[in-house]
């Protein structure tokens, strides 16, 4: 009797063990547009509950608003239902995401990747909502350009930066390169740069530049530098076949100019195996007077230790053949599978937020209730991000307004405007998007020639840039053979 | 009857004979296979599946994680004909020679210190295996610390101490592999060197005490005794090991990224990278790399297996 009691007990937990693995193999959580009742889900990026309760509950409220507003808004709908997400993109897992179907409604995207996200068909057509929003006029020819595929719209762009130099201003003050005032000093070329880099390193023992080298980094910051030195990484003929063109002398310069950081100004530390995290942190904690950096990485830099009034930021400095940085930035990409109605009820989203192309008082006072967000979290105000859309459009004068004036001129800016403004002027500067096939693998053959010039003082920059153009052209040749 | 409808009789009942071993077969152990189900279910979607398809797969154009057109062995052509793919082979093989020459000896080496001990023996075996219970990427980031080219590393600050000036370890391309090398045997040699500790436990006393009465020194003794003894586990040990240092990849990763100029990349790594680095457009050279490397180590993994059952059967 116990016996067959034991058997029985088996089979049944051996059944249900059968059920739970089928069940946890099935599609049950693959994305639904509406709920039961009608109401289309929209599925927003939110930050976890246990990493910070505050910006999540703060999350749940808008969420709750936003489903009341709709609902009286838009009464001839079943309403919505705004469900958190955990997904925040991350080039490493974003292909198996999307495979498995568990992407958001809408999410953000660096512009590196936003090429392959839309090859691949992950992007949905936003072309009538683009249009139907307003979100259109008084953009950018380059980066329409850039959303568009084949006549249609594909990418919403949420954030364009460009690169310039964070500084520590503790550091510049004490080498004597901040003005009275609070300006940093602005070098004009990359030779400049270099000299006042090691100048810095003898008068405060301190770097004077870091630059990341692992991870692809390398490569990505090099790009601009060598633009600016004349440097043409590839073309494309008349076949449609693409020719890697950097085995150039300007190539080797840029090259040099890297080299030179380490060997002949001393002002690289000692560790150069460094990505982008390391670097930042290094940045962030005191460790280096200057680095690459867009205006919108304040807050990383604030997080890794720095604080608001000790970050700086200026220009890129001229070449000897432009003055040119690189132009990136974060889109929005909408998921394939997300229905009309989902896309719709997203679009309302960013309108009813503040981040749509709407301005009306409402959005104004959303507008500064998001910067008081941003000052309350301790972040820097008052460099001013660039702008898919020109200065004189409504929407982009009143962010202007809000990060560059001061709290008594009604704007919400936290810092003293010096130690940023020459970053914020980019007039006189060329932007450029980074290189258009094939960029990571570009990136990845430059980092290697950049380890090897800041780990071996005997290296030879002509014959790297000459490997790294054969390595790259192997990459184009797969390219090039379909 | 005709003789068709004969054969189809035979072949019905033969059929049904068949059948019925099966069920016979299966009905015999039917609790077994009961409880084996969720197990092969977890195995077959898991481990099988996934290694099914990705020979599948590596022989298609894939655009991310979708295979698209089937190109034959195009893939892996592409990665056999890539400059960086022969410095990766190279690499990955200077990878198991320093981590024969390093990692293979000291386990044993540990192994006779602890086996000739009095006291302390319970501490030391602590103390040995204590840098195997840490994770490999702590014990990389710990090392990245040890190994940190400026004078306030640890290692620099211990030449420091002799006159020497800071070296720079990782960053010194002719040696990046050895260094890591010298970190993996740090973290993995504990683990093994208790397998050895545990075999020399095994030698019958008597051996020694006969080599002794016979005049034998200490490295004689472990020479004709010990060595003999510990023969069949030197090679299945040899071989896992040898597995093991071909698929490295997050040490390489978290110490060095692969540099200084590619000169630490490992097969591991070059995979990571197609498959990962690049949004997913390079999945199917991750696919066709991953099954060459597969294929290499079935080898070492079929001769794995056949030398452990010779052990297990005392023929080694």
């Amino acid at each position: 009797m116990k016996r067959n009691l034991t058997k029985l007990v088996s089979y049944l937990l051996s059944g249900v063990a059968v059920v739970s693995v089928i069940a946890g193999c099935s599609d049950s959580n693959k994305n639904s547009a509406t709920t039961e009742d009608g109401r289309v889900i929209l599925k927003v990026t939110t930050i976890q509950k246990d990493i910070n309760e505050e910006g999540y509950n703060h999350a749940m409220k808008r969420y709750a608003e936003f489903e009341e507003f709709y609902k009286t808004e838009y009464p001839d709908t079943k309403g919505v239902l705004v469900e958190p997400h955990y997904y925040n993109f991350n080039v490493q897992d974003y292909a198996a995401v999307a495979a498995g179907d568990q992407l958001p409604t809408f999410y953000t995207v660096p512009m590196t990747e936003a090429k392959g996200i839309m090859d691949a068909g992950y992007a949905k057509d936003i072309t009538k909502w683009m249009e139907e929003y307003g979100y259109m006029q008084g953009m950018d020819e380059k980066i329409k350009k850039n959303i568009t595929r084949n006549g249609k719209i594909y990418l919403l762009p949420h954030d364009v930066y460009s690169v310039g130099l964070a500084v520590n201003m503790d550091i510049l003050r004490q080498a004597g390169y901040v003005e009275e005032d609070g300006t940093p000093h602005q070098p004009a070329t990359f030779e400049e740069l270099s000299k006042m880099a090691g100048e810095i390193t003898n008068k405060t023992g301190k770097p004077g530049f870091i630059l990341p080298t692992t991870g692809n980094a390398g490569g990505w910051r090099f790009t601009p530098v060598a633009w600016a030195y004349g440097v043409t990484f590839m073309e494309q003929d008349k076949d449609g076949n693409w020719h890697a063109t950097f085995n150039t002398p300007e190539c080797v310069k840029a090259l040099q100019w890297i080299k030179d950081l380490k060997w002949k100004y001393n002002t690289i530390p000692e560790n150069v195996l460094l990505d982008n995290a390391k670097q930042r942190n290094m940045f962030g904690a005191g460790e280096a007077a200057m680095t690459f950096a867009e205006g919108n990485g304040a807050s990383e830099f604030i997080q890794a230790g720095i604080s608001k009034d000790n970050l700086g930021f200026i220009k890129m400095p001229a070449g000897p053949a432009r003055h040119v940085t690189l132009i990136g930035g974060v889109y929005y990409v909408f998921n394939s599978n997300a229905t009309d109605e989902q896309i719709d009820a997203a679009f309302r989203y960013f309108d009813w937020g503040g981040s749509g192309r709407v301005i009306d008082d409402a959005i104004k006072a959303k507008m500064a209730e998001n910067m008081q967000l941003k000052v309350d979290r301790g972040e820097q105000i008052g460099v001013l991000k660039s702008s898919p859309y020109t200065d004189d459009d409504p929407k982009r004068a009143y962010e202007i307004m809000l990060n560059t004036k001061s709290p008594e001129e009604g704007g919400f800016r936290n810092i003293n405007i010096n130690q940023v403004k020459l970053y914020n002027d980019q007039s006189n500067i060329e932007w450029q998007q980074e290189e258009p096939v094939e960029a990571q693998a570009l990136y990845a053959v430059l980092d290697a020639a950049i380890q090897a010039v800041l780990t071996d003082e005997n290296a030879d920059c002509a014959k790297l840039i000459e490997d790294a153009y054969k390595n790259f052209q192997a990459t184009l040749d797969t390219v090039n053979n379909g | 009857m005709l003789k068709k409808d004969i054969t189809q009789d035979k072949a019905l009942n033969s059929k049904k004979a068949k059948g019925n071993a099966v069920t016979r077969f299966i009905s015999r152990d039917l609790s077994a296979w009961i409880l084996l189900i969720p197990m092969l279910i977890c195995v077959f979607y898991f481990t099988l599946r996934p290694q099914i398809l990705s020979v599948y797969w590596s022989f298609h154009k894939m655009v991310m994680y979708q295979p698209q057109e089937f190109v034959g062995f195009k893939n892996y052509i592409t990665v056999l004909s890539r400059p960086d793919f022969l410095q990766t082979v190279k690499n990955t093989l200077t990878y198991v020679i320093y981590s024969m020459l390093i990692g293979f000896p000291l386990p044993f080496i540990l192994a006779l210190v602890m086996n000739e001990l009095v006291h302390f023996r319970k501490l030391t075996r602590v103390l040995v295996y204590f840098p195997g219970i840490m994770p490999a990427m702590a014990v990389s980031l710990l090392w990245v610390f040890i190994y940190n080219p400026s004078a306030g590393g640890l290692m620099n600050m211990i030449l420091g101490k002799f006159g020497i000036e800071p070296y720079q370890w990782l960053q010194d391309s002719r040696f990046t592999i050895l260094w890591i090398i010298v970190s993996m045997t740090w973290n993995g040699c504990g683990g093994t060197a208790l397998y050895y500790f545990a075999a020399m436990q095994g030698i019958n006393r008597e051996l020694y005490e006969a080599a002794l009465i016979d005049g034998a020194g200490y490295w004689k003794r472990v020479k004709i005794v010990t060595l003999p003894y510990m023969y069949g586990m030197f090679i299945l040990f040899g071989v896992k090991q040898i597995i093991g240092v071909f698929n490295v990849m997050e040490q390489v990763l978290q110490m060095t990224g692969g540099g200084p100029n590619n000169a630490s990349v490992t097969l591991g790594l070059l995979n990571y990278r197609y498959a990962f680095e690049n949004g997913g457009k390079n999945a199917q050279y991750a696919l066709a790399l991953g099954v060459m490397t597969f294929i290499f180590l079935s080898v070492f993994a079929i001769l794995y297996f056949f030398l452990d059952k010779k052990i297990q059967e005392n023929q080694l």
